[in-house]
């Protein structure tokens, strides 16, 4: 007969239920095909053991072990014996489909983003003050300026003013 | 595998410039930091010919794609953009002292990647994440983790000179530049990691659009690198609009550096995730 995995099926002219539980194409990469299955009875307890396809090259490779113990013993459940025929996988491909109308706009947001942190950092609110003052017939240039972002490079940028202005009137008074 | 070999030399190289500018910052003489500028120079021109190689090599082997794909070719990358980065930074400062904490950084990774058991092996990359994507993420990922490591040093800096006794005439600190400077310079650097790691994470996003059919999955790496962002979010913040300054942002981005380094090496090496190319 022809079962499922993990799919019930009662026994022929029985009084129990069995299914596979687990596969194996190479149980423990040498004892070949096997599967677990469980048998349960409609009286008394359920019942797991493996059932294996190659059963002559078990049976002398490993002698000792094999069909002692009860969960190795394909006889297990009295008066059955189970056989393993033919092991056969179904192949199959998963795919994901996924569709996101709004992604578009979460571009849109990143681009903002990006382009808010170059307003933010790299411009800045600066207000420069000139005041000419005159006193004993001398001219007075003071320079000032106030930013709220980066004030060394405002420092920097007002020496070079009140130095430019200096070489342009040498000989007057400066003080920045 | 000559890259690999190149790349133990760089190693050494990276150590010997480590105690060129050791040796600069206490014998207080500028010969020693112009000589460990050179050995540093000469030290990532091995290091960005062994990257060539290996990127030559893999394809050679059929398996093409940039060397950026496992944790060894991580850990080099990431080494090469800290002393890239340290080297522009030393060109535009001119002041060489950031190096006695950069570069033991560098050499540090260096070590880490050749001389524990982690596999050199160029190894196929997952068909579902063969991408040019690759090479936008993991670049702007580790260029802004390498900013990041800049600023935690320069952040060490700053705590090691508010620590100072300013009677002491310590010879060792005589060359780090003022704490407003290393305060300045530690914030561009969090500036161009934070914008580093936005493009990081959104190339990463878009990437995994197109690989899996969703950008954002909760995955423990994606996770991880958002509580980072959030630190660094939190930092920037505090110094924008509450005016930390100092000692405070100082230790922040010490903390920031410290979620970074969780979420490169201790995601990949704690938790599993689809970022598992630390594994092997």
């Amino acid at each position: 007969m022809e079962v499922e995995q993990g799919k019930p099926v009662s026994i022929p002219g029985g009084k129990a239920q069995f299914q596979v539980l687990q596969m194996d194409e190479n149980l423990k990469g040498m004892m070949g095909p096997a599967v677990m299955i469980s048998v349960k009875p409609e009286q008394g307890d359920e019942m797991k053991f493996w059932v294996f396809q190659q059963v002559e090259m078990l049976r002398k490779r490993f002698p000792e072990v094999m069909f002692r113990a009860p969960i190795l013993d394909p006889s297990s459940f009295k008066p059955y014996t189970f056989f393993l025929g033919k092991l056969e996988n179904r192949y199959y491909t998963g795919l994901q489909v996924a569709r996101d109308p709004g992604v578009s706009l979460v571009w849109l947001g990143c681009f903002v983003m990006i382009g808010g942190f170059f307003v933010t950092f790299f411009t800045s609110h600066r207000r420069v003050w000139v005041r000419l003052s005159s006193s004993k017939g001398k001219t007075f240039i003071s320079v000032a300026g106030r930013a709220n972002k980066n004030p060394i490079g405002m420092e920097r940028e007002l020496e070079q003013v009140t130095s430019r202005l200096q070489n342009l009137f040498t000989g007057e008074g400066n003080k920045p | 595998m000559i890259n690999a070999v190149i790349l133990n030399y760089v190693t050494f190289v990276y150590f010997a410039s480590f105690m060129l500018y050791l040796l600069m910052m206490v014998m207080g003489k500028e010969v020693f930091g112009r000589l460990a500028t050179g050995v540093t120079s000469l030290g990532l021109l091995g290091h960005s010919i062994a990257i060539i190689l290996r990127w030559v090599e893999s394809y050679q082997l059929g398996i093409g794609h940039a060397p950026l794909s496992n944790l060894y070719e991580s850990l080099i990358f990431f080494s090469w953009t800290l002393v890239l980065l340290y080297l522009l930074i030393e060109w535009r400062t001119g002041n060489r002292s950031i190096g006695t904490f950069a570069t033991p950084l560098a050499f540090l990774i260096m070590a880490y990647a050749s001389f524990t058991n982690i596999t050199s092996r160029i190894q196929p990359l997952v068909p579902a994440l063969k991408s040019n994507w690759l090479l936008a993420h993991v670049i702007t990922c580790f260029v802004g983790y390498a900013a990041f490591g800049i600023a935690f040093g320069l952040s060490i800096m700053y705590l090691l000179k508010r620590l100072e006794n300013p009677n002491n005439e310590g010879l060792f600190l005589k060359l780090v530049p003022g704490s407003a400077i290393l305060d300045e310079l530690s914030y561009q650097m969090i500036v161009i990691g934070f914008i580093l790691l936005t493009l990081g994470i959104i190339t990463g996003a878009v990437w995994a659009h197109s690989a899996w059919g969703r950008y954002w999955g909760w995955d423990p790496k994606e996770t991880w690198s958002l509580i980072t962002w959030l630190v660094y979010a939190a930092l920037l913040h505090s110094r924008m609009i509450r005016g930390w300054r100092g000692k405070k942002l100082a230790i922040f981005s010490i903390v920031g550096f410290c979620c970074v380094i969780f979420t490169y090496l201790g995601v990949n090496l704690v938790l599993s995730g689809l970022h598992s190319y630390a594994q092997s």
